[in-house]
């Protein structure tokens, strides 16, 4: 579609699918990845039984308290210290009982990106866990005034170093350049100046203060505006600020559609944004039915992160997994939990992908289907694939389109079915299953 | 029999459980020097090293009487030049001293030292004391600048990424052992090599990865076989890695940047005995290495350099230890170096709030490495300038 077609069309290709669109296997398992970590068989035909606009209802509307046995167990996790969390947090995502709210929650997280190797206590961090489940489906002015005060940010920023006539600029940087408005919208001078707007806090025990004594509340000037500017006041800026909202939308329709998507698409979906006082679940709302997002190249144009990738497996062979392994697998993958490698969080898509990355997915895949490593308990790791038919290449075929690689191409599935056909009947599933977990088209989502 | 087309065929048709190539034939196996592109090997003694214990100002009595449980004397140091000498336990260190592979570099530092673990050694690995921004590390930024392999670097830090690994374009891996490379299910590598389509889209670059995760992991399993790197090295957790990166070295010539951990150093309490296995350790297992290296001809290839994100403080403390202090020795090992002593012992007469005085910018040593060893223009990589150190 050449570009002045896309500009005209955008209206068009935002719109909501209309009620004779019939979602199948292949545009439901795609929802429900996209907004989720995929799902289990039968949620798919639930989706499907139900329809789009249902789906996409429920999806946005969540759950009111989607894990509430987890919830009970969270401070006890958090105690455990930090491998524990993330086995809490990865627990809570293989559950899947409200999946936005946990898809979201691994968005800000890699978003606001903020690592235990600094702060030290998983205590915090799940602390800015749960703002990120609770806050992180509606307007984005909350969640960024709760990052700003959130004990785990302070430590990891310097907050607490950040004093009047002694600033610290490193949250004032991030939070320009990172978490709203993105280079090249600022100058230096606006990062010293916002700096000094938040001095004043103090660690005392286990939490932080405010102390006024330790704040400046001097005339500054950020972003042309002059006063006697306190945090509260600089977010306000920042969030007012056209370049956040360009920003977040790009980085929000890049992890939930297509990682280039069309700049007509960006200032279409952006407009609603900022009318809507910057709504994620709102603009998520319009993106998850429009008839772009199943459109061809948007479906399967994604890499999926070590979590999609590990829970989303997981989730579609209705495994029973220990969740510290299934943590330890995502890390082992290059996603830490919990530990992000800077505060730029993970690039994602190719970013994840290089020949050790894919020897260590290969090798994950392989534990899966062999049951090994922890990663599924008990029973057979095929038994939600439907019983495996005696003809091998049929196995083949049945298992690629359960786990949604179907069409495979034609020399992969009969150099898969020459392997396995050397094999007695029972070692033949699994092997199958492995070989299918192998393969690079088992990473695209 | 020594070009690299053979060395891969024939290490792709070892199995796993090879016996014990003769060194005289796992030798003639390598590949020539054809590609003799330098390695660099970077050694963390995580927690900050007590330097004046590890090279030692033996004859200064302020040494002594700053320590009066911790000064080690004449009759033990391991003598280098000038009234310094080697920590006891460093015996393998002294060897490669002896034979002029060893360089000392004094002082090491920068101005207005910190003494936060997190801070400092965060200073370390982006190579920016004014750290506003600790998005990227210096290797990181390496590994990006290096020429066209997939993998470049590898990082083995028990568990995390370090920043100083962490770049702008690549990623490189986090490795526990060599098993992180190796692909565990054989089957899978014809599904993988077989394959003739260049496809479209994210396929591409997933299959290429593939491609070549499955390539390397053929040559490391090979390289593990030929060379026995594991059974040459002690069997500590630093022995253990640098065995891996051993056989890393011996499997693919494109790997140029290795950061390796040996952690503990956070001597507060009691530190004699435990600096003294920790010292052991690392001049054991380096020792090894460069003997292993030296074995499979591969030495003149590699650099090895050690870094802690601070030295400790002159005075020990309370409890028979030391606490934070600011500059210390880093160490150099390898042909290339110019052995030595280089700087003057620390002036403990002179001390910026009762810890060493940085003399070199720590910032120099990078830009030596960079610009002398691995070919990669230090200004591009470090903000500044940095004259270079006369040790490469």
């Amino acid at each position: 579609m050449s570009r002045a077609g896309l500009t005209d069309n955008v209206e068009h290709l935002l719109e909501p699918l209309p009620a004779s669109f019939r979602l199948d296997q292949r545009t439901a398992a795609h929802l429900l990845r996209r907004a989720g970590f995929g799902a289990p068989r039968a949620e798919r035909q639930a989706a499907i039984d139900r329809g789009l606009a249902a789906t996409v209802d429920l999806l946005v509307a969540g759950h009111p308290q989607p894990a509430a046995e987890l919830d009970e167990i969270a401070d006890t996790a958090a105690a455990a210290g930090i491998d524990q969390l993330a086995a809490w947090w990865v627990a809570r995502m293989l559950q899947g009982g409200d999946p936005l709210r946990e898809k979201l929650a691994l968005f800000w997280h890699g978003h606001f990106a903020t690592s235990n190797d600094k702060v030290a206590d998983a205590g915090f961090m799940l602390g800015q866990l749960r703002v990120f489940l609770d806050l992180g489906r509606g307007r984005f002015a909350p969640l960024l005034l709760a990052m700003a005060r959130d004990p785990a940010m302070l430590v990891w920023l310097d907050g607490e170093l950040n004093r009047k006539g002694r600033p610290n600029e490193n949250f004032a940087r991030e939070l320009f350049e990172l978490f709203t408005l993105g280079i090249g919208h600022y100058g230096e001078p606006d990062v010293q100046e916002a700096a000094r707007a938040f001095t004043g806090w103090r660690r005392a025990g286990g939490a932080f203060q405010f102390l006024p004594a330790r704040h400046d509340d001097g005339d500054k000037t950020v972003l042309g505006v002059r006063g006697r500017l306190c945090a509260d006041d600089v977010l306000e800026l920042c969030l007012a600020h056209p370049a956040t909202a360009d920003h977040l939308t790009r980085k929000l329709v890049r992890f939930f559609a297509h990682p280039e998507p069309p700049e007509p698409i960006i200032r279409a979906l952006r407009e609603q944004f900022i009318a809507t006082g910057l709504d994620v679940g709102r603009l998520l709302d319009r993106l998850l039915r429009s008839r772009w997002f199943f459109a061809e190249d948007v479906i399967g144009s994604r890499i999926l992160s070590p979590a999609e990738l590990v829970i989303g497996t997981l989730r579609t062979l209705e495994a029973r997994s220990d969740a510290t392994a299934v943590a330890r697998a995502i890390a082992g993958l290059g996603q830490a939990l919990l530990r992000p490698p800077s505060v730029k969080g993970w690039d994602g898509e190719q970013a994840w992908i290089h020949a050790a990355a894919m020897v260590a997915r290969m090798n994950c895949g392989a534990a899966i289907a062999a049951g090994a490593d922890r990663l599924v308990l008990d029973g057979d790791p095929t038994h939600a694939l439907g019983s495996p038919p005696s003809d091998v290449p049929e196995i083949v075929r049945q298992y690629a389109a359960a786990l949604g690689l179907a069409p495979l191409a034609p020399d992969v599935a009969a150099t898969i079915a020459a392997q396995v056909a050397d094999l007695t009947p029972p070692q033949r599933p699994a092997s199958v299953l492995g070989a299918l977990l192998g393969l690079p088209e088992a990473s695209i989502g | 029999m020594n070009t690299r087309r053979q060395f891969l065929s024939l290490c792709a048709g070892i199995p796993a459980s090879a016996a014990l190539l003769p060194f005289s034939r796992a030798l003639a196996a390598l590949p020539e020097a054809a590609d003799d592109a330098p390695v660099l090997v970077l050694v963390r003694l995580g927690g900050g090293n007590d330097g004046l214990n590890t090279v030692i100002p033996y004859e200064d009595d302020l040494y002594h009487r700053a320590r009066p449980s911790l000064a080690i004397g004449k009759d033990r140091a391991l003598p280098l030049s000038g009234g310094m000498g080697l920590h006891p336990a460093m015996e393998g260190l002294k060897r490669l001293f002896d034979a002029g592979e060893l360089a000392v570099i004094q002082s090491v530092g920068y101005p207005g030292p910190d003494r936060s673990h997190f801070a400092s050694m965060d200073i370390w690995h982006t190579g920016d004391p004014d750290t506003r921004r600790r998005r990227s590390g210096w290797l990181g930024r390496t590994v990006d600048a290096l020429p066209n392999t997939d993998t470049p670097g590898f990082s083995l830090a028990g568990g995390g990424m370090p920043l100083a690994m962490v770049g702008d374009r690549r990623t490189s891996p986090a490795l526990d052992s060599l098993a992180d490379l190796t692909l565990q299910q054989s089957f899978l590598e014809p599904l993988i090599l077989a394959r003739r389509e260049t496809p479209s889209g994210p396929l591409s670059c997933l299959l290429d990865a593939a491609r070549t995760g499955v390539r390397t992991s053929q040559r490391v399993r090979g390289a593990a076989a030929a060379t026995g790197a594991a059974q040459r090295l002690p069997h500590s957790a630093l022995g253990r890695r640098l065995a891996t990166v051993l056989t890393i070295i011996a499997a693919d010539p494109g790997a140029r940047v290795f950061y390796v951990a040996h952690d503990g150093f956070d001597t507060h309490t009691r530190q004699a005995d435990n600096h003294a296995a920790l010292l052991r350790d690392l001049a054991e297992s380096v020792h090894a290495f460069r003997q292993a290296l030296g074995d499979l001809d591969l030495h003149r290839r590699v650099l090895l350099l050690t870094f802690s994100e601070f030295g400790r403080r002159v005075r020990e403390n309370g409890s028979q230890g030391t606490d934070h202090g600011a500059a210390a020795p880093l160490l150099a090992i390898g042909p290339a170096v110019h052995g030595g002593v280089h700087g003057a012992a620390p002036d403990l007469t002179d001390l910026d709030d009762g810890d060493v005085r940085y003399r070199v910018d720590f910032r120099s040593i990078y830009a030596t490495v960079l610009d002398r060893w691995l070919g990669v223009d230090a200004r591009a990589i470090l903000p500044g300038d940095h004259p270079p150190v006369a040790f490469l």
